[in-house]
């Protein structure tokens, strides 16, 4: 039993969605896609013509296109361990590697050019070095939360995953028009990877689109020191999201407050025994 | 360097619809709790976070860069919410001693697939509660909490403390 990954679990459906109205309120439109035919330049008569003779293949063209895009979503991860962070608290961006993925409506993966070479791509020199030797039998067509965890796999045995007490940071964002797919997506990605990483007993916290959403699952609940770690880690990681350093998330100015909960966890040790109460009591 | 939601409200005020769209991903936890207990209603606070974040898109223009952008959303969203409050106490002649809502619990839809959530509604206090819907749901840091509520930061951390094990013991029942 985990009261907050319960309560964070359950934050998705508490918080209802006004987006949509807001967006409907505001006069909102989509970017239009640029249009296969410019029927305008076309005669009346031309246009009739154009649409009986091309109309059994037009059709279904549009058909497909509309429904691959509605469907389809761009997933990134990006990969960090606690103790990359440097004692000044800062990490290069170009040392944080960072992946992309795009899935159709069925979260396959789909491949990311008309050679079929790969469905992930690396965005940065440390994806590459983690991605090295992965072949399409492991990327093409598979299911997104199965390459997602292909990805983080590859990324411990690189180093980049690290199974000690300092803990991970997984990021996940996703970007695409469907709000529904998307959600769906996410939900698999995050109940696949936090399973693996209760199975492997690693501190992992998974952030979904900047969302926290911690988890410390391979540990004894009932043990009353790792709850406190839990608490100081769950805030440490709120700190992080807050950072104005454009790792996590947006809001705040606290990137020096998260600094030092760093730091404190460093001097005592890192373990989930080491810490009393909540750091903030000491702010 | 200029945050994610810095860089939305920016977007949005060079007339970038999507702006919009990132702004409300990025704050609509944060804004939602902070007004649920405002006004202890979920649908009154559903139409309000609405209000709110029409109110972003009509007074982006006032937005300064060097402003803190969440601090200027909920500013937005507080003065919706004590609006609608006071238009309604006016409407319904009901007294209320203070800006901020005191009852017992909130009005939650019974709907809701929420077990955990209502089940705090139901044996928290209004203050753990609050604090629970802050730090959990709303990802609010303890110290912002401690800001919101004016308490010092240790009575926020020992009273969410409280509140798990609270949690913990009944859900163990």
């Amino acid at each position: 039993m985990n009261i907050k990954r319960k309560l964070r679990k359950e934050a998705s459906s508490f918080v209802p969605n006004v987006l949509d109205k807001v967006l409907d309120r505001v006069g909102y439109m989509p970017t239009p896609k640029q249009p296969f035919w410019n029927f305008k330049k076309l005669s009346l008569a031309g246009a009739a013509g154009a649409l009986i003779v091309v109309g059994a293949v037009a059709i279904p063209y549009y058909s497909n296109v509309a429904v691959v895009a509605n469907a389809e979503t761009l997933v990134e991860i990006s990969i960090m361990p606690a103790s990359t962070y440097n004692a000044t608290g800062s990490i290069a961006a170009e040392d944080i590697p960072v992946f992309a993925y795009r899935t159709d409506k069925d979260f396959k993966t789909k491949v990311l050019d008309e050679n079929g070479t790969n469905a992930v791509y690396a965005k940065n020199q440390n994806a590459k070095i983690i991605l090295a030797g992965i072949g399409t039998e492991n990327t093409v067509d598979k299911p997104a939360e199965e390459v997602t965890l292909t990805i983080i796999d590859k990324a411990a045995l690189s180093g980049f995953i690290e199974i000690s007490e300092v803990g991970n940071f997984v990021t996940v964002t996703t970007s695409g028009d469907n709000l529904a797919n998307r959600t769906k997506l996410e939900e698999r990605i995050y109940d696949t990877v936090m399973e693996y990483f209760k199975a492997r007993a690693i501190y992992g916290v998974l952030k979904i689109n900047g969302n926290n959403q911690v988890d410390f699952s391979g540990y004894d609940e009932t043990d009353d020191d790792v709850d406190e770690y839990e608490d100081d880690y769950s805030s440490h990681c709120h700190e992080h999201k807050d950072d104005d350093d454009d790792r996590g998330q947006s809001w705040g100015d606290d990137y020096d407050e998260w600094v030092d909960e760093h730091d404190d966890h460093g001097h005592n040790g890192g373990g989930h025994g080491g810490r009393g109460r909540d750091n903030e009591d000491n702010d | 360097m200029s945050t994610k939601l810095e860089s939305a409200l920016q977007r949005l005020k060079e007339h970038d619809l999507d702006g919009l769209r990132e702004i409300y991903e990025l704050t609509s936890r944060g804004v939602f709790t902070f007004v649920l207990p405002i006004v202890g209603d979920y649908q009154l606070a559903e139409d309000i976070m609405q209000e709110t974040y029409i109110k972003v898109h009509e007074r982006i223009d006032s937005y300064s860069p060097d402003t803190n952008g969440r601090n200027w959303i909920l500013t937005i969203a507080k003065n919706t919410a004590l609006d609608e409050l006071r238009k309604r106490k006016h409407e319904e002649s009901v007294d209320f001693d203070d800006e901020r809502q005191t009852l017992g619990s909130y009005s939650l839809p019974e709907d809701l697939d929420t077990p955990t959530i209502q089940l705090a509604n139901k044996i928290l206090s209004p203050e753990e509660m609050e604090i629970v819907l802050l730090f959990a749901i709303g990802d609010y840091k303890h110290r912002e909490i401690a800001q919101i509520l004016d308490m010092p930061i240790g009575t926020v951390t020992w009273k969410y403390k409280n509140a798990l094990d609270k949690l913990k013991k009944a859900i163990k029942k």
